[in-house]
């Protein structure tokens, strides 16, 4: 085609054509910067409203289906209270759906009904019809992933321990403890297991964590002292607790500053089997007495080598010391070698060290790393370390939730990662307190808990403060707790989990058809994320943020892109003798129009690439940028609460597809101005005053 | 013989900045084969009449039929293309591309293959022999002398095969040598091709090697006197 030749001929820089060159490349420069910023700027937002969607849609599934009023006031739901089967109390949504029977009312055994008693709502075959089994079933049939739940509250109450030495005023305690104690109101929520994403939701046990468990373990927790400490368990319970972590944890790594080391764990006492056989290192060696009375008392490994004024050296079995003045001195296998400064280790269990173990600095490591420029390398009882790493064995984990707590009554709860950060760790327990009410009085009952695990629980309004908690617990609470009432369509209903999220809608519109079918319309509403109250405002807010800033970008591109009109009106006036030459042979005036209309367009086409490229590099390195700006501005410039711990650096197929359309089009709308003008040339005009 | 141009009572007057009437009533037939050089003074409307005869400019009034198509009315880019081919003074080569580029170009227009094998490269380096540039041929256009550039201009006026050839001052700006090659390739044109030739010019030389000379005076052609 030949206008796209003329076009290219034009647009391709040529030296003697400085001005027009240099316009050219500024005008695809500002277009490619605009693309860049509108295409980084749209994917980063982007990819902020898809995780804050995600961490709405993961703990609360993106469609959920909820009982109506009509269903609370079913004979369907109101037979639990009169029937001995499901014990004079309304059953779950999650038992409905597990029971053998759906009506549990024997008219033998159990009470008569009252005379303004609902009336059963029958099938065609004559049986009462089960909206919950009924619903499962068309769940099922489609295949998506649900589970009922439940939503109660309680006073949530922690007892936390943390071994470490008598501090006064901070709870010190004789049997060298510290204890500290939580209250708060919390909702209590039933864990979904079957949500496909817990393992998303749930975040993996710290270091903190794993070693809280191990110092817990040597605590027996549930008889603590009149005078407040905490008696030890015994050699078995201990082992049996230790092996038991060990098979939940692998441990890969110690660090000294553990308990057990000295002033504040500051001091680590090196263990001798750890150094190598030959090695020369400066120190800070304690001298006792002076001339041949000399004696080194203490041996300290510096990390501040400057203030070492000794020098350490080993030859086989021969330890001795070089004090500053020259004088050299034995160092016997009493004196002890202390490291001030914090190391780490690679580390692994002795597993045969188990079976004997006594207390925790029982525990064999095989352990190797370096002090200085000396290798260490050998077997040490887990003593004055700390775990710095620690693998859990995530299967067993996320998904039976459990830890290896032998407390047969406390059941495990996951605690919103608001708590860890508030010094909660993974062991800690404590109890569900909540008030049920008596042949007589209200009185206080306790559900005794542990902490199995953290969670993120997103935007959600009562997020940071909804424990996960097993199905019956809940129920549990519910059905007999005075104090926390809560609306009982918004207490219980089914979640259910659809992948992508933008089928939500249609899946709403088919559960609801079938519903209707099955003619179990009236006792389910079926909501999607869209209409959470604690969503709504938020995605209306992403909404219009996303239309706003596609508006700035719109403009800025707009702005971009009339460089395109300065520019292609200078080329047409330095192309006027062109365009008539070429009309006189011909061309039509529409081929003159589209050669620069055509320039317009590929300019806005090579700029788009350009651009796109361009944030592709940027957004493959955002967290570069990020940081760089975090410096610049001597702060974190992007609050890891609102854009998550790493900003999203994913390139939006919205944005792009938006940038690919929008920039040719409005660069083709540019080139249009001075197409005009070019058409409007009379080519007898231009040949008559160029000759 | 056929009639290749014939116009009737075309009319120009230009209205900016004040009136003036260019032609009057000019009435023009010419045939297939045919010569014909148009003289006149300065800013008599010479180049005005050209450019109308090869649709380049629109009369106010008056019938223009180039080989029995309409050239006033509706679109007549084709017919420009296809029937009519320019030479001017100052050449009016596209400088940016090569020799044959420019002499294919009106081919490019009519969107007709141009690639080596085609039967227009073809005629293009035959044109491009005939008037003795075909060792020129891969040349820029820029770096062409006058004589060589009319030349070509003439080569690429030719590729269509067009029936009329309207030249304006064709060796205005060439020395006498060179002026005498392009008058001869013109006249080459019109009598071995049978092009219908139409050229303005004030060289009485030139024009006296025309079939037929007319005047342009004060709008109006004349047939020349002898003067």
């Amino acid at each position: 085609m030949f206008e796209l030749s003329i076009a290219k001929k034009y647009l391709v820089p040529k030296r003697k054509q400085l001005s027009v060159a240099l316009i050219s490349l500024m005008s695809v420069s500002v277009i490619s910067l605009v693309v860049w910023l509108v295409l980084v700027f749209l994917s980063v937002t982007d990819g902020i409203e898809r995780s804050w969607l995600q961490k709405l849609t993961t703990l609360n599934g993106p469609v959920r289906i909820t009982p109506t009023p009509a269903y609370f006031s079913s004979y369907y739901y109101q037979i639990d209270n009169f029937s001995a089967a499901s014990n004079y109390a309304p059953r779950s949504l999650a038992q409905k759906a597990a029971a053998e029977r759906s009506d549990p009312y024997d008219a033998e055994s159990d009470m008569a009904l009252p005379a303004r008693f609902p009336k059963p709502e029958r099938d065609a075959e004559g049986q009462l019809l089960d909206p919950v089994k009924q619903a499962a079933l068309i769940l099922q049939k489609r295949k998506l992933a649900f589970q009922e739940y439940e939503l109660g509250g309680a006073m949530l109450r922690l007892h936390m321990v943390r071994a470490g030495p008598n501090i006064a005023g901070q709870g010190g305690l004789p049997g060298g403890q510290r204890q500290s104690f939580l209250t708060q109101v919390a909702y209590v929520s039933s864990l979904c297991d079957r949500n496909p994403y817990l393992s998303d939701l749930v975040i993996e046990p710290s270091a903190e964590d794993v070693q809280n468990l191990f110092s817990l373990s040597v605590y027996d927790l549930q008889n603590t002292q009149e005078n407040g400490s905490l008696p030890g368990v015994s050699e078995k319970i201990l082992q049996a607790r230790v092996k038991a972590l060990f098979n939940q944890f692998t441990v890969d790594k110690l660090a000294t500053g553990g308990p057990g080391g000295l002033a504040e764990q500051t001091r680590w006492a090196l263990p001798r089997n750890l150094l190598p056989e030959r090695f020369s290192c400066p120190v800070q060696a304690y001298v006792h007495g002076e001339g041949h009375g000399a004696r080194v008392i203490a041996i300290n490994f510096l990390s501040d080598k400057l203030a070492a004024k000794a020098t350490f050296t080993r030859e086989s079995s021969k330890w001795q010391v070089k004090t500053e003045a020259g004088q050299i001195l034995a160092v016997n296998e009493m004196v002890p070698l202390f490291v001030e400064e914090s190391l780490t280790f690679q580390a692994s269990l002795l597993p045969s060290s188990l079976p004997r173990l006594r207390s925790l600095g029982d525990v064999v490591f095989h352990i190797e790393g370096q002090l200085c420029t000396i290798p260490l390398k050998g077997e040490i009882p887990w003593e004055g370390l700390k775990i710095a790493g620690a693998r859990p064995h995530l299967s067993s984990l996320a998904n039976t939730a459990s830890l290896p707590i032998d407390d047969k009554f406390a059941s495990p709860v996951f605690l919103p990662k608001q708590f860890q950060e508030g010094g909660v760790k993974l062991g800690d327990r404590g109890f569900l307190s909540y008030a049920a009410s008596t042949a007589s009085s209200v009185q206080e009952q306790r559900l005794p808990i542990y902490v199995t695990g953290f969670y993120d629980p997103g935007i959600m309004a009562i997020g940071n403060k909804c424990i996960l908690a097993p199905p019956g617990i809940v129920h549990t609470l519910n059905l007999s707790n005075q104090s926390f009432q809560l609306d009982p369509s918004f207490a219980s209903g089914i979640q259910v989990w659809v992948d992508p999220l933008s089928s939500a809608k249609q899946v709403k519109q088919d559960l609801e058809a079938a519903f209707e079918e099955a003619g179990i319309s009236q006792y389910w509403k079926v909501t999607t994320f869209h209409d959470y109250d604690f969503a709504k405002d938020l995605l209306l807010q992403f909404q219009s943020d996303k239309y706003m800033f596609t508006l700035v970008g719109g403009i800025i591109l707009i702005v971009a892109c009339c460089n395109i009109i300065s520019l292609l009106v200078l080329l047409v006036n330095d192309k006027k003798r062109e365009i008539g030459i070429l009309q006189a042979m011909g061309a039509r005036t529409s081929s003159i129009a589209l050669i620069f209309a055509a320039c317009g367009a590929g300019m806005g086409i090579v700029s788009s690439l350009l651009g796109t490229v361009a944030a592709l590099f940027t957004l493959r390195h955002i967290d570069s940028l990020a940081h760089f700006l975090s410096v610049i501005q001597g702060h974190d410039a992007f609050n890891a609460i609102f854009y998550g711990k790493t900003l999203p650096n994913t390139l939006s197929t919205d944005a792009l597809l938006f940038i690919l359309i929008a920039t040719p089009v409005l660069s083709l709308l540019a080139g249009l101005v001075p197409a005009l003008k070019a058409c409007r040339l009379r080519p007898s005009t231009i040949l008559r005053s160029e000759s | 013989m056929t009639i290749v141009l014939s116009a009737r009572n075309l009319r120009k007057t230009y209205t900016s900045p004040h009136e003036v009437r260019v032609l009057e009533d000019v009435s023009l037939d010419l045939h297939a084969g045919e010569s014909l050089a148009i003289m006149g003074k300065s800013g008599e409307g010479k180049t005005t009449l050209l450019h109308i005869l090869g649709t380049l400019e629109r009369p106010c009034s008056g019938s223009l039929h180039i080989k029995n198509q309409d050239a006033v009315q509706g679109s007549y880019d084709h017919l420009r293309n296809q029937e009519i081919g320019f030479v001017f003074q100052s050449f009016n080569l596209l400088e940016d591309y090569t020799v044959i580029e420019n002499v294919l170009m009106p081919a490019r227009i009519a969107r007709m293959s141009t690639s080596p094998s085609s039967p227009m490269h073809k005629r293009a380096l035959e044109l491009l022999e005939e008037v003795g540039l075909s060792e020129r041929a891969g040349f820029p256009a820029k770096l062409l002398s006058g004589g060589e550039k009319q030349r070509a201009a003439i080569a690429r006026a030719l590729l269509n095969d067009p029936a009329l050839l309207l030249a304006d001052e064709p060796s205005g700006n060439l020395d006498a040598g060179n002026s005498e090659k392009i008058h001869q390739i013109l006249l080459d044109c019109c009598r071995k091709k049978g092009k219908t030739l139409v050229i303005v010019t004030h060289d009485r030389q030139l024009a006296a090697l025309m079939d037929r000379q007319l005047v342009l005076k004060e709008g109006h052609l004349y047939e020349k006197d002898g003067d």
